[in-house]
């Protein structure tokens, strides 16, 4: 199934690039577009969840250059 | 409480800290309290520092909370500190941390780049660590054999800029992870025809490579509020298959204070020597009876709010402060299996200020 989803996901990914000035990213910058806003809920959550379920990673970060952090 | 003095007394000019205490109960009568303390420092314009300081205190435990211990009260002590150096459109990293509780100990070295390109609007970031662990199972109150394992991880993320509101990610993680992986604490008597019993112990195999693919998106909405969904596909060499369905909310209440809400749905298959009873043909392969490797089916709900608290600053005339805000999040798990349900509650409030 993996093998199936992704390049589909990583086709649309490029598929969608624009440029964005960096005078036009007010709203990416805005806290609510942040992946997370509590600040280290993620990591005790993948603690937690590390012991109850047999599944890890794919949590990546949010990227330097989005203007999202 | 001594932890966090000291992180907050250590912090001078330019400096951040961070401040949390996390809670956690659930259905079998586990309490888990730790409190957090992150400092962030900028030794140049290019460089930053950041210490993390954690403890666990688990009581009551009566299964397994933290790895492959907890299987009595107990404390775990965890400190780590990261380099970041960014400059123009690229960053280093570099991270080492040490964990250590009676039965385990364990130690991370990490490292990254990450790299901007067209005109900012992709990032590619290249994350490896690696980990090293000693497990020494205490089922007798005696010392017992020191056991190791080794993990090496690599994460690929590619994070693209669709429009002025919307943003995308795409992460593969592998993982490979050799060495004892089995949980000490479960055990089972088989008994044969003729009366005699024997104790089997959990026997998992000794390597296992992981694979996980997610994508991530963010879009902003009219209301000054963002939704993010995100998707999860997992496979490794034990027979597990999972998918991992997340969704959440963030809205501006006020210029100050923002909302979410969160949903995450996960199944996952079983791993394929996992088994609810041992048998006698267990004495020959593999068997676990560790539930999380059990097919099984969940669900997290959780609301969190974010505040600042510029009036407050203000108001006591902490001119010292830069910002001060709070935080506070409540979730709620549910795991389901063919039989039994298992329910986990975590809270967790905080403060940050930058000096």
């Amino acid at each position: 199934m993996i093998r199936r989803i992704a390049p589909i996901a990583l086709g649309l990914l490029l598929a969608g690039c624009a440029t964005v000035h960096p005078w036009e990213r007010a709203r990416l910058a805005d806290p609510v577009m942040a992946a997370e806003i509590i600040p280290e809920a993620l990591s005790m959550e993948q603690h937690f969840l590390a012991t109850v379920e047999a599944s890890a990673g794919g949590y990546g970060v949010a990227g330097g250059g989005c203007g999202c952090n | 409480m001594q932890l966090i003095a000291l992180a907050i007394a250590a912090a001078s000019a330019d400096e951040r800290v961070l401040v949390t205490g996390h809670l956690y109960t659930d259905s079998v009568g586990t309490l888990v309290v730790s409190p957090i303390a992150r400092v962030e420092s900028d030794l140049t314009d290019e460089v930053s520092i950041s210490g993390r300081f954690l403890v666990n205190r688990v009581t009551a435990a009566s299964r397994t909370i933290d790895g492959v211990s907890a299987a009595s009260p107990e404390n775990r002590g965890m400190g780590g500190v990261s380099l970041l150096r960014e400059r123009n459109a690229g960053r280093v990293s570099g991270l080492f941390e040490r964990s250590v509780e009676a039965d385990y100990r364990s130690t991370t070295v990490g490292a990254g780049v990450s790299q901007d390109f067209a005109a900012r609007c992709t990032t590619v970031d290249l994350y490896w660590w690696h980990g090293f662990d000693e497990i020494s199972p205490n089922l007798t109150g005696q010392p017992e054999e020191v056991y190791d394992k080794n993990t090496d991880s690599l994460r690929l993320t590619l994070t693209q800029v669709i429009g002025r509101g919307t943003l995308m990610s795409a992460t593969y993680d592998v993982t490979n992870v050799r060495g004892y992986q089995q949980n000490a604490y479960y055990s089972d008597v088989i008994s044969y025809a003729e009366g005699a019993v024997i104790t089997l112990e959990d026997s998992a195999p000794d390597r296992r490579t992981r694979h996980a693919v997610a994508a991530r998106m963010a879009q902003w909405l009219p209301t000054r509020g963002a939704l993010h969904p995100r998707v999860r596909l997992y496979a490794d060499d034990w027979g597990v298959r999972s998918i991992t369905g997340d969704l959440s909310y963030a809205q501006h209440i006020r210029e100050s204070m923002i909302f979410t809400l969160r949903y995450r749905r996960y199944q996952q298959t079983a791993a394929w020597f996992y088994s609810d009873t041992y048998t006698t043909a267990d004495l020959a392969s593999e068997h676990s009876l560790d539930t999380k490797l059990d097919a099984l089916d969940s669900q997290l709900g959780g609301v969190g709010i974010s505040l600042d608290l510029e009036a407050l600053r203000k108001a006591l005339r902490a001119e010292r402060l830069v910002s001060l805000s709070t935080y506070g999040s409540y979730d709620r798990y549910f795991q389901r299996h063919d039989d039994w349900t298992f329910v986990a509650n975590m809270g967790q409030l905080g403060l940050a200020t930058v000096f």
